[in-house]
C-alpha cells in the first residue's frame, strides 16, 4: 500500500463496493459455521460483540477470524504510515478489562484512531478475549487501528508466559494457540505517523541506521533469536551513550548519542516504543527523542504502576492520557501457588 | 577404526558417564577434536566402573579434578571444596563459575552441571573453558562431617554469617589466580538459598568496595529457582513439608528412589550423585540419617529472603544478571518491575506440551536425554544440559572477552568487539 493512495476512510460501513467485494471474497474463502456452538454468531459484528463482553469466540471462529486477519495485515509495510489524529498505546498483556478502560479514556474506535506498539498476550488472565477483539477491530477498521508486533507475539515467548497455556486451558488444545501466533508472523513491525513519529515495540537496532534499512526487511517470521528484527522488538534506551549489551538476554541498549543521530538521519521528531514497564505510564527519555509508553495498569495485578496513552493531533501536538486500573467486581483474585519446597 | 562420542567422551572425562548420557551425546559430531584413540583396556575398565556406580550411586569426586578442604583463618571451620580448573588457551581471560547451594543440599547438587558445562564447551568447540568451583557450605554435605564436633558452629546457619563463609571462600579461591598473567572473570551461580547469599554478597561488594578486590572481577549472578516474595510465603508450608519427609533411609537406594517418589527430584542420573552426599550413617543403627536437619535453622528462614528481590534487581548494571525459574514464572512485585523495565535476563523452564523450548531461540531444541522430561526446584539436577547450555549462552554475551570461537561465528569474535565495531560505525564512543 503506497503512502499517497492511502485515503482514510470514515469507517468501514463506507466502503466502495469493489472493497465490500473483496471482503466477501475473503469470507467466503473459510468455511463460516452456521451452528458455532459457543457463539451462534457467525459475522464480524456478532463477533466483536461477544468479544466486548470478555467472552472468547469459538475455535472454528477464531480460525475465520485469524484468516481474515492475514488478508488484512499481509499487505501492510515493515514500516506502515499512519496519519493524524492518532492514539498511541503500549503493552497491554491480556488485560482485557484494563483495554476496554483505554477506549474509554481515549475514545471509542473508530472514532478515535488508535496505533498498538505490541504485546497483546501473555501474563494476564484474557489474552485470549484481548488478542481476539484487536483482531477483530482490527478487520472491522483496518485504516482506523494499527496494530504492530511486540516481543510476546512469538511462538517461544508464549510458551512461557501464559497464552499458550491460556489457550490450552480455555479451548483444550493448543490449535488457537497455533492460529494466532501463525497470524502474528504478518504483523507489521513498525509504524511511521506522518514520516514525524517512529513507533515500535523495542527500540532501535545498531544493524538500521536508516528506516528504508527497515522496509527491506522479510518480517514474515518468528521473531528470531538475533538480528535487526530481533532488536527492533527487545532493544531498550539507557543512560550510558552507545550500542550495549542488553541485561534481557537479546536486543541491546542504546545511548542518547544514537536516538539523535537515528532521528537527525530519519527527519524525526521522536521514537515513541513500548516494551518497558513505567510507573507513571509514560517516561521520556534522551532530552525527548524518545518516548516510553506503557499501557497495563497495575501490570500482571501486582506492580501499581499507571498506565498511559499519548494522543497525537492534526497538527502534532502530543497529550498523555494516564489511567488506573477498572473496577470490575468478580475479578478472579490473584491466587499463586505456594512451592512445597524452597530452600 | 571408527571413533565414537562415547569413546571420546570416556576418555576426556574420569567421570563414570552412564550408557544413557551416552546415548544422549550420538546425535553431536564431536569429530572436530582429535584426541588419542583411548585403549581397549581402558575402556573396559571405564564400563565395568559405570555399571557399578549405575547401580548403586556415583560420588562427586568423580566431576572435579581438585579437591581441597578450607580452613577458616578467624574460625577455624573448614570447609569441603571442589574445583575443576579453567583452561585458558586463545585469550588471557579465565571464566569461573562459583556455585553456592541451597539449604539441605550439597554440593553435589551442582555435579552433573559441572559435567553439562564441560560438554557444552566440547559442542561449541571453545577452546576456552571455564572453571567450576563449588563447595559444600556450613553443616551441610562432607563440611557438616567435617565440623561434626562442633555443632554449634554447624548449625549457625543466619545469612550473615553464610556471606561471611562465601567471602572468605572467595578470597581462597581468588589467592589461586594471584601472579598470574590471566585476568579472571567471576560469574556465581546461587541455588535457592544459595542465591540469596549471593546476591547479599555481591550487593555488599559493590556497596562496600570490598578490600579483598574481587569487585571488579564480579562479572555475573544467576539465581536457580529462587523468589524473595514467594519463598517468604512459602515458609508457612514448611512444618507440614519436613514431616512428611523421613528421617532415616535403610539403604542409598531407598532415600534415591524416595527424592524421586516425592518429585523434589526428576532425573535418576542426577540423583545417584547428589542424594548420597546428603546422607551419613546413623548412629544409633544402621541405617542412614540427614547431616543436615532442616528445621534446627528456621529461626533463621525469615531473613534468609529478605529484601532479597529488591536487592538482586537494584545491583549495578555491571553486574550481568539471570534468573532461571522452573515451570512457572511466580515474580513478586520487585522481581517484576525489574524484568519488565529489563534489568535482568529471565529464563523460565517449563515442562512444557511442545517439549524445550529456549526463550531466545528461534528453534525448538531436542530434549538431550541427559535430561528429565520433567523438572522441579532443583531445575540444575532435573535438565543439567538444558541449564548449562543457558549459562553458556550468558557468558558468552556478558563476558567482555570469552571468545565465541566455535566454528560458525563470525569473524567477530566476543560481543565486546562486536560492540566495539558496531560503536565504530555509528561514530560514537563505547561504553
Amino acid at each position: 500500500m503506497d503512502l499517497d493512495s492511502d485515503i482514510q476512510m470514515e469507517d468501514a460501513v463506507e466502503q466502495t463496493q469493489a472493497e465490500q467485494a473483496e471482503k466477501a471474497s475473503i469470507l467466503s474463502q473459510v468455511p463460516i459455521s452456521i451452528t458455532d456452538p459457543t457463539t451462534q454468531r457467525d459475522t464480524l459484528d456478532g463477533w466483536i460483540e461477544q468479544l466486548s463482553q470478555c467472552k472468547p469466540l469459538s475455535e472454528n471462529s477464531v480460525k475465520q477470524l485469524c484468516a481474515m486477519a492475514i488478508e488484512v495485515v499481509k499487505d501492510e509495510q515493515n514500516v506502515q504510515p499512519v496519519q493524524v489524529p492518532v492514539t498511541i498505546c503500549g503493552d497491554i498483556h491480556g488485560q482485557f478489562h484494563d483495554l476496554m478502560e483505554l477506549f474509554k479514556i481515549g475514545g471509542p474506535c473508530p472514532d478515535t484512531n488508535y496505533l498498538f506498539m505490541g504485546d497483546y498476550v501473555d501474563r494476564g488472565y484474557y489474552s485470549v478475549e484481548t488478542v481476539s477483539y484487536l483482531v477483530a477491530m482490527k478487520i472491522r477498521y483496518p485504516r482506523r487501528i494499527t496494530i504492530l508486533r511486540g516481543n510476546h507475539e512469538s511462538r517461544q515467548i508464549t510458551q512461557v508466559y501464559g497464552f499458550y497455556d491460556e489457550c490450552f486451558r480455555k479451548y483444550g488444545s493448543a490449535n488457537v494457540w497455533k492460529i494466532f501466533t501463525d497470524l502474528f508472523d504478518y504483523f507489521p513491525i513498525t509504524a511511521l505517523v506522518e514520516n514525524s513519529i517512529f513507533c515500535l515495540h523495542g527500540g532501535l537496532s545498531p544493524m538500521i541506521e536508516t528506516i528504508d534499512q527497515v522496509r527491506e526487511l522479510n518480517r514474515i517470521q518468528e521473531v528470531p533469536h538475533e538480528g535487526p528484527m530481533c532488536d527492533l522488538l527487545w532493544s531498550d534506551p539507557d543512560d550510558r551513550g552507545g550500542w550495549g549489551i542488553s541485561p534481557r538476554g537479546a536486543g541491546f541498549t542504546f545511548g542518547q548519542d544514537i536516538s539523535e543521530q537515528f532521528n537527525h538521519t530519519n527527519g524525526l521528531s521522536l521514537v515513541a516504543r513500548a516494551h518497558q514497564l513505567v510507573m507513571e505510564g509514560y517516561s521520556w527519555s534522551h532530552q525527548d527523542l524518545v518516548v516510553t509508553i506503557f499501557s497495563a495498569p497495575n501490570y500482571c495485578y501486582r506492580c501499581g504502576n499507571q498506565a498511559a496513552i499519548m494522543e497525537v493531533d492534526e497538527n502534532h501536538n502530543r497529550n498523555f492520557l494516564q489511567y488506573d486500573p477498572s473496577v470490575r467486581p468478580g475479578e478472579p483474585t490473584v491466587t499463586r501457588k505456594t512451592p512445597d519446597y524452597f530452600l | 577404526m571408527t571413533q565414537s562420542p562415547k569413546d571420546i567422551l570416556r576418555r576426556k572425562f574420569k567421570s563414570a558417564i552412564s550408557e544413557d548420557d551416552m546415548n544422549s551425546f550420538d546425535q553431536y559430531d564431536l569429530h572436530s577434536h582429535n584426541p588419542k584413540y583411548p585403549t581397549s583396556r581402558q575402556n573396559k575398565k571405564l564400563e565395568e566402573t559405570s555399571q557399578i556406580h549405575d547401580n548403586i550411586c556415583q560420588k562427586i569426586d568423580n566431576y572435579f579434578s581438585l579437591e581441597e578442604i578450607y580452613q577458616s583463618p578467624t574460625t577455624g571451620y573448614k570447609f569441603q571444596t571442589y574445583y575443576e580448573p579453567p583452561v585458558v588457551k586463545s585469550n588471557n581471560t579465565s571464566v569461573i563459575f562459583v556455585m553456592h547451594h541451597g539449604a539441605g543440599s550439597s554440593a553435589a547438587t551442582f555435579a552433573k552441571l559441572a559435567y553439562s558445562l564441560k560438554i557444552q564447551c566440547e559442542l561449541r568447540s571453545h577452546e576456552d573453558k571455564p572453571g567450576v568451583f563449588t563447595f559444600d557450605m556450613r553443616g551441610h554435605g562432607r563440611t557438616g562431617l567435617l565440623n561434626l564436633q562442633d555443632q554449634g558452629a554447624n548449625g549457625d546457619l543466619s545469612i550473615d554469617t553464610l556471606c561471611e563463609d562465601f567471602r572468605q571462600i572467595m578470597v581462597f579461591l581468588d589467592e589461586k589466580f594471584k601472579g598470574q598473567n590471566t585476568s579472571t572473570q567471576y560469574f556465581l551461580i546461587g541455588h535457592s538459598l544459595g542465591g540469596s547469599v549471593l546476591t547479599k554478597f555481591t550487593t555488599e561488594c559493590c556497596l562496600n568496595n570490598d578490600p579483598t578486590d574481587l569487585n571488579g572481577n564480579l562479572c555475573g549472578l544467576v539465581m536457580i529457582d529462587i523468589v524473595g516474595g514467594t519463598a517468604i510465603r512459602a515458609l508457612s508450608t514448611m512444618d507440614q513439608y519436613l514431616s512428611s519427609v523421613p528421617k532415616h533411609f535403610a539403604s542409598v537406594k531407598q532415600a534415591i528412589d524416595w527424592h524421586l517418589a516425592s518429585n523434589l527430584l526428576h532425573n535418576h542420573q542426577s540423583a545417584i550423585v547428589s542424594v548420597p552426599a546428603l546422607l551419613k550413617k546413623s548412629q544409633y543403627s544402621a541405617s542412614l540419617e540427614w547431616i543436615v536437619n532442616l528445621r534446627d535453622s528456621s529461626i533463621h528462614w525469615q531473613r534468609w529472603f529478605k529484601n532479597l528481590s529488591q536487592e538482586f534487581v537494584a545491583l549495578p548494571s555491571r553486574i550481568s544478571r539471570l534468573l532461571i525459574l522452573a515451570n512457572n514464572d511466580s515474580l513478586d512485585k520487585d522481581l517484576m518491575i525489574g524484568q519488565m523495565q529489563g534489568k535482568y535476563q529471565l529464563i523460565v523452564f517449563h515442562n512444557s506440551q511442545l517439549g524445550a523450548a529456549d526463550p531466545f531461540s528461534a528453534s525448538t531444541k531436542m530434549m538431550n536425554s541427559l535430561d528429565s522430561a520433567i523438572l522441579g526446584h532443583f531445575v540444575h539436577e532435573d535438565i543439567p544440559f538444558r541449564v548449562a547450555s543457558s549459562l553458556m549462552d550468558f557468558v558468552e554475551r556478558n563476558s567482555s572477552d570469552f571468545a565465541a570461537s566455535g566454528p560458525s561465528s563470525s569473524a567477530l569474535k566476543s560481543q565486546k568487539e562486536y560492540l566495539n565495531a558496531m560503536n565504530e560505525k555509528w561514530g560514537v564512543a563505547s561504553k
